[in-house]
């Protein structure tokens, strides 16, 4: 390369570097959330033409949700920047349930994991992961720590870890572990 | 081989002019088309992009220039004598465009390096600049070496293919609704190229133009966008991650995975087929999903 293209190349990063920073600056940006069950089904519909949900499970802070079918196939939802990403709920995706809330591990590390504060659903939806997979749940030995603070979905982009989350180590009694 | 500028140089300054006046227009008419890490990771990919366009320039221009040691017609590249050269070189460049661009969308192997343009879920002047890092690879440029067997010089081709991108950089944009009516009928505009970045199921593989629409119109791929569905961006399964290293090479990745896991002899199909088949009809591709939300559609519009 020449030194042309070099400085080029370190002009182009900086002015990169400063219109991200004005993005951010100028407040750009939306705050996504699945507004209720028929946003869910929605935005399902949209991930998959003709899914056709007829259940879901909402997170507390709309930030993501399960959407199923009439066939038992489920559908991961949640928001990604100001839009929303999709995955279907098969037997690679790892759950684990602790309390209230259900995390789901993707096996596309990218992805990330995503947990849901689901309230008392999160056992039910617990148990049809299971259902998916054919597997029994295990005990929980490392269950998610909680940081009420935190918003519950969390990604790699966000600045954790996959399924990682702030705050002491909080095993859960009913805690199980399933592979969906 | 002559010599002529690189326009894309000279029009950088204002790509990043007109970025910051899309971004106030946003700021005012609708916040949400922009998101910090997107423009990030387009401008990254773009920037990447660039270095990789300059490490393998030169053995691109070497294909051509032995490429055209073959030429048919002798053709100068003095603009004042050769005017209708270089507007006919324009528009057959243009038509290379469309072929190259057709089969990205249609062919796997093409697909798994211009799906970085499409992976952003936005559609802003950022989104244009999401360009490939492995265009060499795989072969794009192939689609122009007609061009140059033809008689047409190779500068002049570079410098067309320079002015066709430029105008391309425009027409990723939501600030505009419609041109004129006569444009519209034309020129490749952001309504047009909106409906291609669609992944709604009616605006799938359509307007594949870069800046004459008349080829979608005169080969079948034409399709107007519509009030009543909102063109929803990105690609049919969204990548839900920022990652620059994930969006440049994850297609690859899933080309490599399918092939080491296909039996024998659907290993190739992998290849060349389009994206989203599969040898046991377990994903979809873009013509079964058209085909299902067809069908979604005759079911639901008797009961209305």
């Amino acid at each position: 390369m020449t030194k042309a293209v070099l400085i080029q190349l370190a002009a182009s990063l900086v002015a990169v570097l400063v219109i991200a920073w004005l993005v951010r600056r100028m407040g750009l940006g939306a705050d996504p959330r699945i507004a209720d069950d028929a946003h869910a089904i929605r935005l399902a519909d949209e991930a998959e033409a003709g899914f056709g949900g007829v259940e879901v499970a909402r997170d507390r802070a709309g930030f993501a949700a399960i959407v199923r079918n009439a066939e038992g196939r489920m559908l991961l939802i949640r928001a990604h920047g100001n839009h929303f990403a999709a995955r279907p709920v098969d037997a690679g995706v790892e759950g684990r349930l602790d309390k209230d809330f259900l995390t789901l591990t993707m096996p596309e590390r990218t992805f990330g994991a995503v947990t849901l504060h689901l309230g008392k659903e999160a056992g039910v939806w617990a148990s049809r992961m299971r259902e998916v997979s054919g597997r029994s749940a295990r005990p929980n030995e490392a269950a998610p720590a909680r940081s009420p603070a935190r918003p519950p979905t969390e990604y790699p982009e966000m600045g954790g870890r996959a399924g990682e989350r702030a705050g002491a180590a909080v095993p859960s009694s009913e805690g199980g572990r399933t592979r969906g | 081989m002559d010599k002529l500028p690189d326009p894309v140089a000279y029009a950088v300054p204002a790509f990043i002019l007109l970025l910051i006046v899309e971004m106030l227009v946003s700021l005012r008419a609708d916040k949400s088309r922009y998101e910090a890490r997107d423009t990030l990771t387009s401008l990254m990919l773009g920037t990447i992009s660039q270095v990789a366009g300059a490490l393998v320039g030169a053995a691109v221009v070497g294909m051509a220039v032995w490429v055209y040691q073959f030429h048919l017609f002798d053709i100068g590249i003095a603009f004042r004598q050769w005017w209708w050269a270089w507007i006919l070189c324009f528009i057959l460049d243009d038509l290379a465009y469309y072929v190259f661009h057709r089969s990205a969308h249609r062919v796997r192997w093409f697909w798994a390096s211009h799906v970085i343009h499409h992976s952003s879920q936005h559609y802003n002047l950022s989104t244009a600049l999401r360009q490939t890092w492995t265009g060499f690879f795989s072969l794009g440029f192939l689609f122009r070496l007609p061009l140059f067997l033809i008689g047409f010089p190779p500068a002049m081709v570079f410098f067309c293919a320079g002015i066709n991108l430029i105008y391309q950089f425009w027409i990723h944009t939501e600030a505009i609704r419609r041109m004129p009516k006569w444009f519209e009928a034309v020129m490749n505009t952001p309504s047009h190229h909106r409906v291609h970045h669609g992944v709604n199921p009616r605006y799938l593989d359509a307007n594949y133009a870069g800046v004459f629409i008349i080829w979608d119109r005169m080969f079948g791929s034409f399709v107007p966008e519509r009030d009543d569905d909102p063109v929803r961006y990105g690609i049919v399964k969204q990548l839900g991650s920022f990652n620059i290293l994930w969006a440049a090479v994850h297609e690859w990745v899933g080309i490599a995975k399918d092939v080491w896991a296909a039996p024998w002899r659907h290993k190739l199909d992998y290849l060349w087929r389009e994206p989203g088949w599969s040898h046991d009809g377990s994903r979809l591709t873009s013509a079964m999903i058209k085909a299902r939300w067809r069908a979604g559609r005759a079911v639901e519009e008797p009961a209305e």
